[in-house]
């Protein structure tokens, strides 16, 4: 009968196609369009290369000095991250306003005209800041003390680099992949839809299918469980799936797939016992538990940077014991501490909160259902 | 008008979806308005946040450190340990995260300290080169004022008198910045269309239905009398849709709705309406049933939404992406808001041409639902 039920069950998911709809199609697309959109965001508007501003000679000119200044700012890969281009005020001006540099600067006073207040504009204006404050402190030393002048003028100290810059990970910290780790943990906890219909139909007072099963000879539990691990392969298959193609799209999830795999074994199950649960409550139609698991599973998905990222950050900062219990939240920390650390410690805590909290929900759920006897219905 | 009154029958039962969206809406600009700051019209330097831990304690280190902070803000409270500072940097609570070394201050004094100063942070960012330079720059003129003689206390004095002098910076409009009534107006394309279908298209879809449409035909009410109410009620459903949203700007916002530019930021929101209602009339013809609005809705919107500039603001979309996006209502929507924005009732050319844009997508959506609807007759009989 187990595998009678098993095998029924997936014939059940695979030809509704709603629950499929939600749990494959929306995901790929919503991962999709996200990806075109925000693909780029953090290499357009947080890496600092291809700077290019414009420099206006004037009569007292600087912009030798400036242009080598510029120029002199190199990357890794000693490619330059300034590139100046001395031109006229008219067409400096015109480039400004058309988005073709982001700063006019002019060699003679070595004022700056922007549009942009950002972090890069603030650097361009640093350097030139920096240019000014030098130039002053040669001016102040040759007044008072110029038989030092020399000495600071022709200095080795001023290439000295007195930093060494680490990164913290070899892994993406790209902070837009939150909305992709989010896709899966909204994915994961749709799969309660499926197992909220199992729960609602084992109920004879509010499924007809629920009467027929209560009078059948196959136990309750038989058909729970039969059903369980049916949904349980047919939503992780569903997940891998949307792992491939997000990957192939060029998301980056790092290199340890099995553990990728692992979390959302662990993430479907999480959902299916949230959909349990809510099965389960008494005396509420299937349209009601079904607004019920799509409340819930898009308020826990949202709180875990869903819609807006930085959510999650905010609720660790202020209320941190949301997030170690919200499973939404556990999913996409699985991915981040997989991608970005080099130890399991914090994953494997996610984990088994994982599914501990699957486990309750179940065991709370069989609670209410067990031994249900209706007198009429 | 007997279909009027039932189309607002029907349409009762679908106000908790009506208050729903608008709910979510309500939600995500209380969030998104919060973030939103005030123009400036001054320019102001960007400042970097940062962590450190000062292991050597020494005059030079503190000379550092106070430097910075008057110059960044630092944020207390982050461990020193690889995690947290992982975390923080992830998260971008901080953008470097400093470790002073024992033996710092004696190093520069010695003229050795290359590369003693850990910085950890996310390399090749504008923050890090921003923070960098700046530190490394304070340094270059530190150690080189002590080589040639000077204590810390005069070097410092001498660099500090140095600071007075910036570059001057003129901003001429500030390109990446959008008023709070510009952020509202602009997520219009999605929130609108999404309440409008799921509301006008499920009630559409009863009126389509075969045995209900038979049985109005056999009766004396004249088929262009139906549309014609239909069409009505369904203008009328879309007008409604769009009062919240300027009752939003006029009461949240308390923007001056008689304004030029809060006028025609309503016209667009108007025009754009016509567009969502004709869509919302083209998934009637289409879908089967309930669910499939809603799949259908969810795949259309959200994806106008993030192509089209909604969500992600266009100047960080892909040559690729702008390109399909002409092909999208919802993108000419955010053209004509971006320059109600910038230019107000100047260049009002481009405004109208967008919405004149919408106009002819509303009008074409319009030609496919009739000749989608005459198929679908067509088969059916």
């Amino acid at each position: 009968m187990f595998f009678h039920n098993f095998k029924y069950c997936i014939k059940t998911i695979i030809n509704g196609k709603v629950t499929l709809f939600w749990t494959l199609i929306f995901p790929i697309a919503l991962a999709t369009f996200m990806y075109m959109a925000m693909g780029n965001l953090m290499e357009k508007g947080e890496m600092f290369k291809d700077v290019k501003v414009a420099l206006v000679e004037q009569e007292t000119d600087n912009s030798l000095m400036l242009n080598t200044l510029f120029s002199s700012i190199k990357g890794e890969n000693g490619e330059a991250l300034i590139e100046p281009e001395v031109m006229d005020e008219q067409e400096a001006q015109d480039a400004l306003n058309n988005d073709e540099v982001c700063a006019v600067i002019y060699s003679g006073d070595c004022h700056m005209d922007t549009r942009d207040e950002n972090y890069k504009t603030s650097t361009v204006k640093n350097i030139l800041d920096q240019y000014l404050q030098n130039s002053y402190m040669y001016k102040k030393i040759a007044e008072d003390d110029p038989d030092k002048l020399s000495e600071i003028m022709g200095s080795m100290l001023w290439d000295t680099v007195f930093y060494t810059e680490e990164a913290t990970t070899d892994g993406s910290q790209d902070q837009y992949n939150n909305y992709f780790f989010a896709i899966f943990a909204m994915s994961c906890l749709f799969a309660s839809f499926s197992s909220l219909y199992t729960t609602h139909n084992i109920q004879g007072n509010v499924s007809a299918l629920g009467m027929r099963r209560n009078i059948s000879a196959t136990g309750k539990l038989m058909i729970v469980c039969a059903e369980y691990a049916a949904m349980l392969f047919i939503h992780f298959v569903v997940e891998l799936i949307t792992l491939l193609y997000m990957t192939f799209l060029g998301v980056d999830f790092g290199h340890k797939y099995p553990a990728i795999i692992l979390t959302l074994f662990v993430g479907c199950m999480i959902g299916l016992a949230m959909g349990v649960i809510i099965g389960s409550i008494r005396n509420i139609g299937v349209g009601g538990k079904i607004g019920i698991a799509v409340g819930v599973s898009m308020a826990l998905s949202v709180m875990a940077d869903l819609c807006v990222s930085g959510l999650k950050n905010m609720i660790e900062m202020k209320c941190p014991v949301i997030n170690r219990i919200n499973p939404a939240a556990l999913i996409t920390d699985c991915f981040y501490t997989l991608n970005v650390y080099d130890n399991y410690n914090r994953f494997t805590k996610d984990i088994v909160t994982l599914v501990i909290e699957s486990v309750l929900l179940v065991a709370v759920s069989i609670l209410i259902v067990r031994r249900n006897k209706y007198a009429s219905v | 008008m007997q279909v009027f009154k039932s189309y607002f029958k029907i349409l009762r039962r679908y106000v908790g979806q009506v208050l729903m969206w608008l709910g979510i809406f309500i939600g995500m600009m209380m969030i998104i308005l919060n973030v939103s700051t005030e123009e400036e019209t001054e320019y102001t330097d960007k400042q970097c946040l940062f962590a450190y831990s000062d292991h050597d304690g020494s005059s030079i280190s503190k000379e550092l450190t106070d430097y910075l902070s008057e110059h960044h803000e630092r944020v207390a409270g982050i461990d020193e340990d690889k995690e947290s500072v992982q975390d923080a940097l992830y998260n971008r609570n901080i953008h470097c995260y400093l470790v002073i070394p024992e033996g710092f201050g004696e190093a520069v004094k010695a003229g050795n300290a290359d590369g003693m100063l850990k910085l950890m942070t996310i390399p090749g960012t504008d923050t890090a080169s921003l923070f960098e330079g700046d530190m490394n720059g304070f340094m270059q003129k530190l150690s080189t004022l002590m080589a040639a003689g000077y204590d810390e206390g005069e070097a410092a004095d001498i660099i500090g008198d140095s600071l007075k002098e910036h570059a001057e910076v003129k901003l001429k409009g500030n390109k990446s910045y959008f008023s709070k009534q510009e952020r509202l107006y602009s997520y219009i394309p999605w929130i609108l269309l999404m309440q409008l279908v799921n509301v006008i298209t499920p009630i559409l879809m009863i009126y389509n239905k075969k045995e209900l449409r038979n049985r109005i035909q056999c009766s004396s009410y004249k088929y262009v009398n139906i549309n014609k109410e239909l069409l009505l009620a369904v203008i009328i459903t879309g007008l409604g849709g769009c009062v919240p949203y300027v009752m939003m700007d006029g009461i949240m916002l308390r923007d001056n709705l008689l304004t030029v530019q809060s006028c025609l930021y309503m016209a667009n929101m108007l025009v754009y309406m016509l567009v969502a209602v004709n869509i919302a009339f083209l998934f009637s013809k289409v879908a089967a049933n309930d669910q499939v609005v809603s799949m259908l809705s969810n795949i259309v919107g959200l994806g106008m939404a993030f192509l089209s500039g909604v969500f992600v603001p266009m100047q960080y979309l892909g040559a690729g992406v702008i390109k399909v996006a002409h092909f999208l209502p919802a993108y000419w929507y955010v053209i004509a808001c971006e320059n109600i924005y910038k230019n107000g009732s100047g260049k009002l050319g481009v405004t109208l041409q967008a919405m004149g844009v919408q106009v002819l997508f509303a009008v074409a959506i319009f030609m496919m639902t009739l000749v989608v609807g005459k198929n679908k007759k067509s088969i059916q009989n």
